[in-house]
């Protein structure tokens, strides 16, 4: 469960967001669309807190925060209630693809190595990676590293799992390698929170259970796929899916 | 004619030097260590801009640099008494520059000396670190020194290895001005004993052999600990699985993809 209330996000004096609610059940996929700048990326990073909201509360699963002040005692435990993939992977390039995983299960929660090491071992197998456990990130196709991105992110088993454009740094013959592992995860654990950024639209429309259209740190339009893909009324919704559309049509 | 330059000498004085290479390592390991620690500290302070801190700490390197380190040494040994003299009168102490072992002064001024210089490469080697891992660091739950041990230092490490090695043997070679403070170190020693005999020429070939051959056994170390330090960039072209053979890290071999193939016995 994911509950924002009142958010208020600046960076510097342009404000991306203002008094800004969102609420997202506990087991749903919601897929966020939106053009350049909406500031789809800084919701998400504010929901780990990679970016301090300026105001609002953030609650997920039991636990919330409440901007601006906060512990940094409190600020990590609270980013440990979701796990972030990134678009450029940022794996630990001088680790393995085995130590990539364990890295926060020993570092974070102090997991002995045996212990962590079965989890990781279990991520990567899901991911299809087993091959590969213990190749350094530079011996990885793109595919493969965000995949290991994908298995670092679930072996810390929060509850919310957040990807900001997972595949748009790959090029397009990775895509759909990645894109179907990130299929797999979410079918395979159905109480899990996901929120995904994405411009793979025809993939969000097959996943998502909910379908956030996004602009000018606005919520434009939000409704199941088949509402917000087929049946829009939005205008802004409707040019941005043309534009989309045709060009996704011109890359196949 | 007396012998011009007499060769068994130059051999038969090494062992009699060598007694003394413990306090030329000694004051170099702690010199480094010190100075690589003062310099870490210097370099957040300055990546972190955190202010009068590192308005100091800009004046203190732009001194250490703009003065010879045979000066720096002289300061360190008439400056030290000074100081203590004058707490002992303001805080009605009574320390004794006697009881400080004039070793502490040399290890001080080469300490801070090394401080200045490797705070600029490390600093440098700090800000290479990909500020995409350490979001990712972070996003695990690291908090900020969890980030700096794990990724930041491991990473800054490769980075800096080659300019800090060079200020290794640089340091090495500069403790022969411990003299300066009266620490009886190899060259020292070498003047103590060409002071007795009058083989000036001779003690200091000697003595070059040492250093020289010093430099090259670390020189060949800090080889050793970049290749492996750098085999996560090297996996790929290494055609390494696993990096278990411990040959694939010793510079002396040198077909190393023979080894992974298994085309060398094991
Ligand atoms: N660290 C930052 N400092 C200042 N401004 C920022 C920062 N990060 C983002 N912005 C600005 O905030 C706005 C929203 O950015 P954000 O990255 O959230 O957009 P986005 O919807 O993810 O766009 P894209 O599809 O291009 O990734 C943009 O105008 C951007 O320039
Ligand atoms: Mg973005």
């Amino acid at each position: 469960m994911i509950k924002i209330e009142n958010l208020t996000k600046k960076y510097n004096r342009q404000t991306i967001f203002q008094d800004f609610n969102l609420e997202i059940a506990t087991g749903e996929v919601v897929g966020i669309i939106g053009p350049s700048g909406a500031g789809k990326s800084t919701l998400l990073r504010c929901l780990n807190l990679l970016e301090l909201p300026d105001e609002g509360k953030i609650t997920i699963g039991d636990d919330t925060y409440v901007a601006p002040k906060v512990s940094v005692k409190d600020k990590i435990q609270f980013r440990q209630n979701s796990s972030m993939v990134f678009q450029q992977f940022n794996l630990f390039r001088q680790k393995n693809v085995l130590d990539n995983v364990t890295e926060g299960l020993i570092t974070v929660k102090h997991l002995k190595r045996t212990e962590a090491e079965k989890i990781a071992k279990d991520e990567i197998e899901n991911v299809n990676l087993t091959e590969h456990i213990n190749k350094y990130p530079s011996q990885l196709s793109g595919g493969q590293k965000q995949r290991v991105g994908i298995a670092r992110a679930l072996a810390m088993h929060a509850n919310t799992l957040l990807l900001d454009e997972p595949t748009s740094a790959l090029d397009t013959e990775l895509v759909d390698e990645v894109l179907s592992t990130i299929k797999e995860v979410i079918e395979k654990n159905e109480d899990q929170t996901v929120v995904i950024i994405s411009h793979e639209l025809s993939f969000i429309q097959d996943v998502a259970t909910r379908v956030i259209f996004f602009d000018d740190g606005k919520i434009i339009e939000d409704g199941t796929p088949d509402q917000v893909f087929n049946n829009s009324k939005n205008e802004r919704t409707k040019q941005f899916l043309q534009r989309y559309n045709r060009k996704s049509l011109v890359t196949k | 004619m007396e012998k011009l330059i007499d060769f068994k000498l130059v051999f038969t004085e090494i062992p009699k030097l060598l007694e003394y290479l413990p306090t030329t390592l000694l004051i170099t390991f702690v010199s480094m260590i010190i100075g690589l620690i003062i310099g870490l500290l210097l370099a957040v302070i300055k990546i972190n801009k955190i202010p009068v801190l590192s308005q100091i700490a800009a004046v203190f390197v732009s001194f250490i640099r703009g003065t010879p380190i045979i000066v720096q040494l002289y300061l360190t040994y008439y400056g030290i008494p000074i100081v203590l003299k004058y707490i002992n009168y303001y805080q009605h102490t009574n320390l004794s520059v006697n009881a400080i072992p004039s070793l502490a002064f040399v290890l001080l001024a080469f300490a801070l000396n090394e401080s200045a210089y490797n705070s600029e490469n490390i600093r440098a080697a700090l800000l290479s670190v990909d500020k995409g891992e350490i979001e990712a660091a972070r996003s695990l739950g690291m908090n900020q020194w969890q980030v700096l041990k794990r990724v930041t230092i491991p990473f800054a490490t490769v980075v800096a290895l080659p300019t800090l090695g060079n200020a290794f043997i640089g340091l090495m070679k500069n403790t022969s001005l411990a003299f300066v403070a009266s620490v009886v170190d190899l060259t020292a020693e070498g003047q103590i004993i060409a002071g007795s005999n009058y083989r000036y020429f001779e003690i200091y070939l000697s003595l070059s052999i040492i250093y020289w051959i010093l430099t090259i056994i670390t020189e060949r170390i800090l080889k050793v600990l970049e290749n492996r330090l750098t085999i996560f960039e090297r996996a790929a072209e290494l055609g390494l699985d696993t990096v278990q053979d411990s040959r694939l890290f010793n510079p002396f071999v040198r077909n190393k993809k023979s080894i992974v193939s298994g085309e060398v016995a094991r």
